[in-house]
């Protein structure tokens, strides 16, 4: 059992998300970040989809039952009755206990995986909290958490059982590397000079971000397309309005959306994305679906390694 | 990836996405494709398939990359066999309520100037035919309906609405709608539909609940609306 003493600038619960729903209009929804989402949850030995909070700002918590915890996201900060604690690591916490943790630079996302069953309300098939949808959370109603609420942990156990090295499993969250891109959708009606100029400008990180899209600003990018029907949206999509200042597409998306797409971003690279904060900058490079896919199991080839390197819970 | 059958353009959705585009006459023909290998996909079921976004001529096939690349992906859809003969298999027809121009949502006069009809035309020609559900999305249970009667075709609001009232029946260009839900939104409204678009499930106890939630519209469903007056509207919510 955990309380909220300061919720931070906001505060939700996520887990993997919805699947198989967004033919209904349901969006998928799901952690920003979802490789720090994955290894907070192997880190307290619960399965890969148990819910976490996900917060933005610094988060203020006290613990009302012992347990494990952890603690992940892009420079990510913990303490425990005021005293830090590592990150990217099993946590033991105590009856009584303070808990808290930050990321930066701030608007950055952190991540909570607390040991045990979440007693926690489920809506479609997922706990995630969709505002927009007025869809799960603790009231059920797509509110954000609050100062006082209480979420229901049943731990399972005590004892630290990951043993993990914090540096080989945290992503490079350096935007300095390009996003890997991938051409689709409606890509041969940008002209030749249109794509070049996508792959070979620098786009800033807008205000104008959230769970839904993050708008980049930076050289215009249009296509010849008037008219579009629309049609359906995946995780990572990059739609280039009538200004040109292209919009990717994140968890809480709409399911379907009449803007042309230019290409998708690589799965393996949103949560780098979605790390990022207004001001920020990014490139993007071209890959061809095969070698993007290579590149993604590769990578999960590789934390299949580091498991088995920590020793199976 | 070549074309086959009725799929007249297929392109690359990200590592783990494919989408079709479906070639006919009309807007309801490509739709109908779109459904009829809706259909063949979901009669198939292979394990491989996580999300299925039919649209109006479109159809975004979301796939496991652990399990298949694209090359199998488009392997399997090129192979399958599609019904093209079939129907809607469980199509539904559905008869909504609307009170029409109700004060809380009515763009009557700016649809009059736009179309030049009468408000009693408008409600005629409105209520006067059954539109097909090309497709949902936007927000849950929202179903894109056409298409409308040539001379109602109104272009959408220069500023859209920050709150469309729930219920709220809308038309743009030759679509028509229900909002389910608050939502921002720029179509012209004509009034308020009663009937719920979603249906809430709460199952369990305190310590177990799960809530799930129906949509009322599938793609390839039938609509038509007729209309209600204040009181009628009235008894309808209470009900």
């Amino acid at each position: 059992m955990i309380k909220l003493i300061d919720s931070g600038l906001r505060s939700i619960i996520v887990d993997s998300g919805r699947r198989g729903v967004q033919c209904d209009g349901f969006c998928q929804s799901g952690p920003m970040d979802d490789e720090a989402y994955w290894w907070g949850n192997y880190m307290v030995g619960n399965r890969p989809s148990t819910p976490q909070l996900e917060v933005i700002g610094a988060v203020t918590l006290s613990i009302e039952k012992a347990g494990i915890v952890s603690v992940t996201g892009r420079g990510v900060v913990a303490k425990v009755n005021d005293k830090l604690v590592d990150t990217w690591q099993p946590i033991a916490v105590d009856e009584g206990d303070t808990l808290k943790f930050e990321s930066s630079p701030l608007g950055t996302r952190s991540y909570l995986a607390v040991n045990g069953i979440w007693n926690v309300p489920s809506a479609i098939g997922s706990a995630c909290t969709v505002t927009r949808e007025s869809l799960g959370g603790l009231r059920g109603d797509g509110s954000p958490l609050q100062p006082d609420d209480r979420i229901d942990i049943k731990s399972s156990t005590l004892n630290i059982t990951a043993h993990v090295e914090a540096e080989s499993i945290s992503p490079n969250y350096s935007l300095s590397t390009p996003i890997d891109v991938i051409l689709g959708y409606q890509h041969a009606a940008f002209s030749g000079g249109s794509q070049r100029t996508f792959f070979n400008s620098t786009y800033t990180v807008s205000n104008n971000i959230d769970r839904m899209g993050y708008r980049l600003s930076g050289p215009s990018v249009v296509s010849s397309l008037k008219n579009l029907r629309s049609e359906g949206i995946n995780l990572g999509d990059i739609q280039c309005p009538p200004d040109g200042q292209p919009i990717v597409m994140m968890r809480d998306r709409q399911t379907l959306g009449g803007y042309p797409k230019i290409g998708t971003v690589a799965a393996y690279d949103i949560g780098r994305l979605a790390q990022s904060v207004p001001g920020e900058t990014v490139t993007f490079r071209q890959i061809d679906m095969n070698n993007a896919r290579a590149k993604y199991l590769l990578h999960l080839a590789k934390r299949k390694n580091l498991i088995g390197e920590f020793g199976c819970l | 990836m070549r074309p086959f059958g009725y799929v007249s353009g297929i392109a690359p959705a990200g590592i783990n996405g494919l989408i079709l585009y479906f070639s006919g006459a009309t807007s309801v023909e490509q739709n109908q494709r779109v459904s009829q290998f809706v259909s063949a996909v979901k009669n198939a079921s292979p394990p491989w398939v996580s999300e299925i976004l039919p649209s109006y001529n479109s159809l975004l096939i979301v796939f496991d990359v652990i399990q298949v690349d694209s090359h199998y992906v488009y392997q399997f859809l090129s192979n399958m066999v599609v019904d093209d003969n079939s129907q809607h298999r469980h199509a539904k027809h559905h008869k909504l309520p609307v009170w029409y121009n109700a004060p809380k949502a009515s763009d009557f006069d700016i649809i009059s100037a736009q179309t030049g009809l009468s408000f009693d035309t408008i409600i005629s020609l409105h209520s006067g035919c059954a539109y097909q559900v090309f497709a949902v999305g936007f927000v849950p249970g929202f179903g894109y309906l056409g298409d409308t009667p040539e001379p109602l075709a109104c272009p959408r609001l220069s500023t859209p609405r920050v709150k469309v009232p729930q219920g709220a029946v809308a038309i743009a260009d030759r679509q028509t709608a229900v909002y389910p839900s608050v939502s921002p939104g720029g179509w012209n409204l004509l009034g308020l539909c009663p009937a719920s678009l979603t249906f809430a499930d709460i199952n369990g106890e305190d310590d177990s609940r799960t809530l799930s939630l129906q949509a009322l519209l599938s793609v390839g469903d039938t609509v038509e609306f007729y209309p209600i007056t204040e009181q009628e509207y009235q008894a309808y919510c209470d009900d």
